[in-house]
């Protein structure tokens, strides 16, 4: 039926506002005629360098090189001297253990070949990832083994400018001549500067600090925490505590200014309870309504049933009537939105109200502590606390406090402080800049920094400590819902740092020749947490789950949340609860109708600290596609007032600062909201991310760090390359996103392959396995996990900034974003595009040397030793997901990053063109593994690297031949459909169309 | 004149190994080596980073891979939940397992212990260095576990076996050697 | 006007239509002949850095291959053993050999020894061990009668066509689990009787799939 098939004239599809307005810009970009699908330049040879001098030079070398040059490099075998237990050279282990995330944690699971870390998955069992890994988790790997760390202890002695390279032991030793004098005057003087963590071992040592230097104090900064949830947690319950929501439980769920689904805390649990709810099969099935109001647009805001756009700074106001329409007492808020928007937020009251027991307020951590108190109170109203919200004690938290933070850079400034010991982070670089922490940092005698890097705080420090990352240090981490893990190290450190841990057990000199390791300190906490009662049984099933169940806990087991009932929330008489604290918190002058400027973490950077992660940076923004940079996020509507374009250069004044920065039109921005990302403009990040993109942390302010009005715009001469991968591979209007609504039913309209006109002849497909995938549309939220899980899995190259410009990306599996509706108040829709396997291949009749051909199992096989890059194949894939290496982009792989790289498949070199192979490794490996065992490969056995990731289960892959696998099933939906089927191409991989599930009542 | 020239070449090609098979301690010829050699590590391979010049490391001490819990530690350390040597095989003892006995009894025991147990393998004939006797009463006597230890951590002269058989193969080496015990004794 | 050639030109042409079918005759042939890596890679013989003698271990000990490649039936990689696998023995036989200097080093230091790779595939190609000497490919098949070697010498291509061949056709190179590690192993009369029922049997079907070796 008709509701699947999204005719062009059912939904106007436009890939971007450039491609809506066809405006110059994309004439020139994709060439004249819309045949030419790639950017002028895209084929051309590097610049500089012309074929004769190139010849020139290439005989040169020949002739130097001569015959011995030809001769096969000699390699050697170096074996273990004596052998580890357990350990198969090629065959990989996995371990669990945990990223710590703030307040929360990240359980993993990590592939290690002989001994080497080489990629990072979500751990199944953990209640914060439960089997998914977002972005910057799984790109961790590509820090550990990041060039640019810091290798040893640099030391800057008093007077000196620069500093000089020095060792544990002189630190040792300064400690030991600090300790006396600390110890005698309790402390005096000593700060400790830490992220947020909710780590026992941490949470111990702060503790131990506290009673040893009584006068010590220790200060907790984060660039994006969850102090407001906190704060408004505690207002609201009378108590420290943090809500967990458990979105599979919830039918109507209102996200405020919350990016739920990504960059809020515990994002993974909750994109994977948002899909559960939306796994619709038939429409009769049962689906929750997602609505968000928010200010910029998030991916949360782009997968909602409905979405409100307003200002951050007047989605207090919203709540507070929204509490009042939910029968909630609390004060008056000046409504300054237009009626529609009244209408919708009665509408959106109903709906709440209809689902009392299963419905979710939840306030994003931007808003201020009393929208956090007011979204709980909505809960309440609603029914749900302790079901699809509970509360959770912080235990072993170490949480922000911008007073506290304030504070210590007064006591600094004054020479209050004597001794700063930072663990981790770089504040230099990532405190407001009213703070001006660098300057405050000058004042302190003694300074030292605990960093992988030597960053921009290092550089202003006299000790700068190298640390451990995560996978070479032991360490532990609570959960959210309070389940605590280790975090075990999968490889010695590398450059001989030291942890957090380890820095801080030694500042007591309780052990000061055989020094502790982690491991004992770490230990010693545990004894505590799991008991001393068959302690090493325990301990060892901590480290093997990566969590400590309840069951292991028994009765040590975090309690909060299940006995918890329902506290009562006191809203209304909490002074801070009325909108009057809630409206121009800056206090700036800035009134209703000024522009208003938010902060966010990059999805690329998050808050700088993933600089210099080039996968990272090289991934497309969710929305924006822009790679490598930031940019000031408009509306159309703004953009039309102040008479911008997208790369135009503005300066933008805030307070008494400005910024130069580019600016890009986003649709669905809320009009007269700029939006800009943190997290670039580094200077001392490294080789990758130095001068990536503009630093905003020096617009932000310590008095209203995350949004503000009283911002001023002005447009200045001259504008900015932005490179996206957005306008390339334009797919020109045709039938690609089906989109079905739950209400109107869902039928898919199948080909029928008997009636398709067919050149060649088919293959046999009719024995043993054979793959296919299918991508569920409908739950996609366009994270781009699956891009960073592909990318690590296959050896992905990165090709910079001016590469992506010339659109010579490489990633095998790219996500679509498109818009439809109207520019201002677009709905959007993700779609995952990998090689699509097609049984009647059309790369393949082009080949002119059979490196591209069938294998019996259906798969459409890249043989990149056979290619020579004629590219044909690239020019006959529909889809355009070929991906050609223009350039040796691995040939200076440092050494280290040579360890990132799996084993298991080939890392590409000039000219050869290369894809998507549904992870042929893995399909070899449980292939290989069941002929050693004598069986036949199990359904869900071979997961590809974009499934196993995946917080949504948005991907699934299989034999399709077996009509009881989950793939087949998939397939028989009636949303099933291929991209472009009227081609008679036969993909493998086939989508399910997106449902959804609009309240049929909104204006 | 032209005999001789033609002999002279031939000469050369055979006094420069030029035929097929030829044996050469140099690397091959490889005019095209692309992608031969990838920046990624292979097993075994070697590390310009570490000091010890090798890729492969050590796993950390103390950390527990999946599917390593080993809370059998009867099976794995052929000792019991109070640190005594197990008495009995804690698998069951078939003809797979006696066969698969056999064949790694042959590979990685009868060098040195013979292939009828009787102690005096190649090492016997070599050097005349004597391992022990299977056969021995002390041996009959032991505990299951006992025999396993000894394979797994070494005694004496003997080094461990861990890294090269897995706790599987250990006990069924340990059954095997218990054939061998009763058949000889009969 | 004066003739520019000599009369002698007018033989040119013919030379070299003569020497064009000369190379045309004579360079196929050498390319066929050189370029193989039947010349090229058969009888690679790297200097060890310890003299280590399979002829010994293997031949005359009768160690089984298995003894220091221990992984090889479960692992894609048969592995060279760690420095502690020679000192199980060499601990108590020729302690003081000058041939075993380095391994004694490698054991006291802590470095290994670095061997030196004799059969190499390129890195896009992948070979698993553990899958062929599953399904009754010995060790000879590839690395020739190691048994007999003083310094082991790649005997076979260990090129595309040379897999291929036994991929299509593996009817030689199959045998009894027992006679896997032994190197002097050769078909014998009903071998290809053999070969067919165990391949019935153990339902071993080569794949001929570039996707089976290319990742």
């Amino acid at each position: 039926m008709s509701s699947l098939k999204s005719t062009p004239d059912s939904k106007d599809y436009w890939r971007s506002l450039d491609r809506l307005l066809e405006s110059p810009a994309v004439r020139e970009a994709v060439g004249e005629g819309a045949e030419n699908e790639f950017p002028a330049g895209a084929s051309d040879a590097p610049g500089g360098v012309d074929r004769r001098s190139m010849l020139t030079l290439m005989g040169a070398s020949f002739a130097l090189a001569g015959l011995e040059g030809c001769r096969r490099p000699v390699e050697t075998i170096v074996p273990y001297v004596s052998a580890p237990e357990y350990v198969v050279p090629g065959i990989p282990k996995r371990y669990a253990t945990t990223l710590p995330a703030g307040a929360g944690a990240h359980g993993v699971v990590v592939e290690s070949h002989e001994g080497r870390p080489t990629k990072i998955e979500g751990n199944e069992l953990h209640p914060s990832s439960l089997g998914a890994a977002n972005t910057w988790t799984q790109a961790e790997i590509l820090n550990l083994f990041d060039p640019d760390r810091s290798t040893s202890v640099q030391r800057r002695a008093a007077g000196e400018t620069a500093h000089r390279p020095s060792s544990w032991k002189f630190f040792d030793a300064f400690l030991a001549e600090r300790r006396p004098e600390l110890e005698a005057n309790g402390g005096e003087g000593l700060a400790v500067l830490s992220g947020t963590y909710s780590s026992p071992t941490l949470a111990r040592l702060a503790t131990k600090l506290a009673s040893r230097f009584p006068k010590s104090r220790w200060v907790v900064y984060e660039p994006f925490g969850d102090d407001n949830v906190f704060a408004g947690c505690e207002m609201a319950a009378g108590r420290p505590c943090r809500p967990v929501y458990h979105l599979e439980h919830a039918r109507k769920i209102l996200a405020l200014d919350a990016d739920i689904l990504h960059t809020e805390s515990e994002s993974l649990a909750a994109a994977r309870g948002f899909a559960a709810g939306r796994k619709a099969a038939t429409p009769d099935d049962d689906m929750n309504r997602l609505y968000v109001v928010e200010s910029a647009l998030s991916l949360t805001g782009s997968v909602a049933d409905h979405r409100v756009r307003l200002r951050s700074r007047e989605i207090g106001a919203f709540a507070t009537a929204l509490a009042r329409e939910l029968g909630v007492e609390a004060a008056a808020g000046e409504a300054t939105w237009p009626d529609a928007v009244d209408a919708k937020l009665k509408l959106l009251a109903a709906d709440l109200a209809a689902s009392t027991g299963e419905a979710l307020v939840v306030a994003g951590r931007r808003q201020p502590p009393a929208v956090h108190a007011l979204a709980l109170a909505m809960n309440q109203a609603l029914g749900a606390l302790g079901r699809t919200v509970t509360l959770h004690d912080l235990e072993d938290a170490g949480t922000g406090d911008s007073q506290a933070v304030a504070d210590l850079v007064g006591g600094m400034r004054e020479g209050a402080v004597t001794t700063l010991l930072i663990l981790g982070g770089n504040p230099v670089y990532t405190m407001p800049a009213d703070l001006d922490f660098g300057a405050a940092l000058a004042s302190v005698e003694h300074t030292i920094h605990l960093s992988g890097y030597l960053d921009e705080t290092s550089q202003q420090v006299a000790w700068h400590l190298p640390e451990t990352h995560f996978l070479e240090a032991w360490g532990d981490a609570r959960a959210a819902g309070g389940s605590p893990s280790v975090v075990q190290p999968l490889i010695a450190p590398l450059h001989g740092g030291r942890s957090a841990v380890e820095v801080l057990d030694r500042l007591f000199g309780d052990t000061p020749d055989a020094a502790r390791s982690g491991y004992d300190v770490v230990r010693e906490t545990w004894l505590e947490v799991l008991g001393a009662g068959d302690f090493e049984r325990k301990w060892r099933r901590v480290l093997h789950d990566g969590v400590a169940t309840d069951e292991v806990l028994g009765d040590r087991a975090p309690a909060a949340g299940r006995a918890e009932g329902a506290p009562t929330i006191r809203v209304g008489e909490s002074p801070a609860a009325g909108p009057g604290a809630m409206d121009d918190s800056s206090g700036a002058g800035a009134g209703s109708d000024t522009l208003e400027l938010t902060f966010h973490p990059s999805l690329a950077t998050w808050d700088g600290r993933f600089a210099n992660n080039a996968w990272l940076q090289e991934l497309p923004d969710a929305l924006t596609k822009i790679t490598w940079d930031n940019a000031a996020l408009i509306s159309p509507a703004t953009a039309e007032q102040f008479d911008l374009a997208s790369g135009d250069l503005v300066t933008l004044g805030y307070r008494d600062r400005t910024l130069d920065v580019p600016v890009f039109v986003l649709p669905g921005q809320a009009d007269g909201s700029v939006a800009l990302a943190l997290g670039y403009g580094r200077t001392a990040a490294g080789r990758v991310g130095d001068g990536v993109g503009v630093n905003a942390y020096l617009l932000r302010h310590s008095a209203a760090p995350d949004f503000d009005g009283g911002l001023s715009l002005t447009k200045i001469k001259g504008s900015y390359e932005l490179c996206q991968t957005q306008e390339h591979w334009d797919m020109e209007g045709r039938d690609l996103v089906r989109e079905a609504t739950l209400a109107a039913g869902f039928a898919g309209e199948k080909l029928d392959p008997e009636k398709s006109h067919q050149l060649f002849p088919s293959h046999d497909y009719s024995q043993g396995p054979q793959w296919g995938l299918a991508i569920d549309l409908g739950s996609c939220i366009g994270c781009n996990a699956c891009v960073v899980a592909c990318q690590s899995e296959n050896n992905i190259p990165v090709v910079g900034k001016e590469q992506v410009g010339r659109g010579r990306e490489m990633h095998w599996l790219r996500i679509d974003r498109y818009f439809s509706g109207t520019p201002d108040d677009p709905e959007v829709a993700f779609q995952p595009v990998p090689c699509m396997h097609c049984e009647n291949a059309p790369c393949e009749q082009v080949c002119p040397v059979a490196a591209t051909v069938h294998d019996r199992d259906g798969l459409n096989a890249m043989v990149y030793n056979r290619c020579i890059g004629t590219r044909y194949c690239s020019n006959n894939c529909p889809y355009k997901v070929r991906r050609f290496n223009f350039f040796n982009y691995t040939k200076d792989t440092p050494e280290l990053m040579k360890m990132a790289m799996n084993p298991d498949v080939t890392v590409r070199s000039r000219g050869v063109m290369e894809k998507c192979t549904y992870c042929v490794q893995r399909i070899s490996e449980a292939r290989i593994a069941g002929k050693r065992q004598g069986r036949e490969i199990a359904d869900g056995e071979i997961k590809t690297a974009c499934q196993q990731t995946c917080p949504t289960e948005a991907i699934v892959f299989g034999d399709i031949r077996d009509p009881e696998s989950e793939v087949s099933r998939w397939k028989a939906s009636d949303r099933d459909y291929v991209l472009l089927g009227e081609l008679n191409n036969r993909p493998r991989t086939s989508y399910l169309a997106r449902v959804r599930n609009p309240n049929p009542e909104w204006v | 004149m032209r005999t001789k020239l033609l002999a002279l070449v031939a000469v050369l090609v055979v006094a420069t190994g030029c035929w097929r098979g030829a044996t050469s301690p140099r690397p091959p010829w490889h005019p095209n080596p692309n992608m031969d050699n990838q920046p990624k590590y292979r097993p075994q391979a070697a590390s310009a980073f570490f000091y010890d010049g090798a890729t492969m490391r050590l796993p950390v001490e103390g950390t527990v891979a999946r599917g390593e819990l080993h809370e059998d530690t009867a099976f794995y350390t052929g000792l019991d939940e109070r640190g005594q040597l197990v008495a009995q095989i804690p698998i069951e003892v078939d003809d797979a397992l006696l066969e698969r006995g056999r064949e790694r009894y042959g590979i990685y025991c009868a060098p040195c212990h013979h292939q009828r147990g009787n102690g005096k393998g190649v090492l016997w004939d070599r050097a005349q260095i004597q391992s022990a006797d299977l056969h021995e009463e002390r041996l009959r006597s032991a505990p299951d576990g006992q025999i396993f230890d000894v394979i797994t951590n070494g005694l004496g002269l003997m080094s461990g076996y861990k890294y090269p058989i897995p706790p599987a193969d250990r006990w069924a080496i340990v059954a095997y050697v218990r054939r061998l015990q009763s058949e000889a004794g009969s | 006007m004066p003739q520019i050639f000599p009369e002698k030109a007018n033989a040119v042409p013919l030379y070299m239509v003569a020497g064009l079918v000369a190379v045309a005759v004579v360079v196929p042939p050498l390319i066929w002949y050189y370029f193989s890596p039947e010349f090229t890679d058969v009888g690679y013989r790297p200097v060890q850095p310890v003299e280590f003698s399979h002829k010994l271990h293997a031949g005359e000990l009768e160690l089984d291959c298995r003894y220091c490649h221990a992984q090889v039936e479960v692992s894609a990689v048969a592995s060279v053993p760690p420095t502690q696998v020679c000192m199980n023995c060499h601990q108590l036989v020729a302690r003081d050999s000058a041939k075993l200097a380095v391994i004694r080093d490698s054991m006291e230091s802590g470095h290994p020894v670095e061997w030196i790779r004799v059969h190499e595939v390129p890195e896009y190609a992948n070979f698993d061990h553990s899958v062929h000497v599953g399904a009754g490919v010995g060790c000879s098949s590839c690395h020739g009668d190691i048994r007999s070697m003083e310094v082991v010498t790649q005997m076979e291509p260990l090129s595309m066509s040379w897999c291929l061949e036994c991929h299509r056709n593996p009817d030689l190179h199959l045998r009894e689990r027992d006679e896997i590690t032994n190197t002097s192993w050769k078909p014998g009369r009903n071998q290809l009787a053999f070969a067919a029922q165990f391949k019935e049997e153990r339902r071993i079907q080569p794949p001929e799939d570039c996707s089976a070796c290319h990742r």
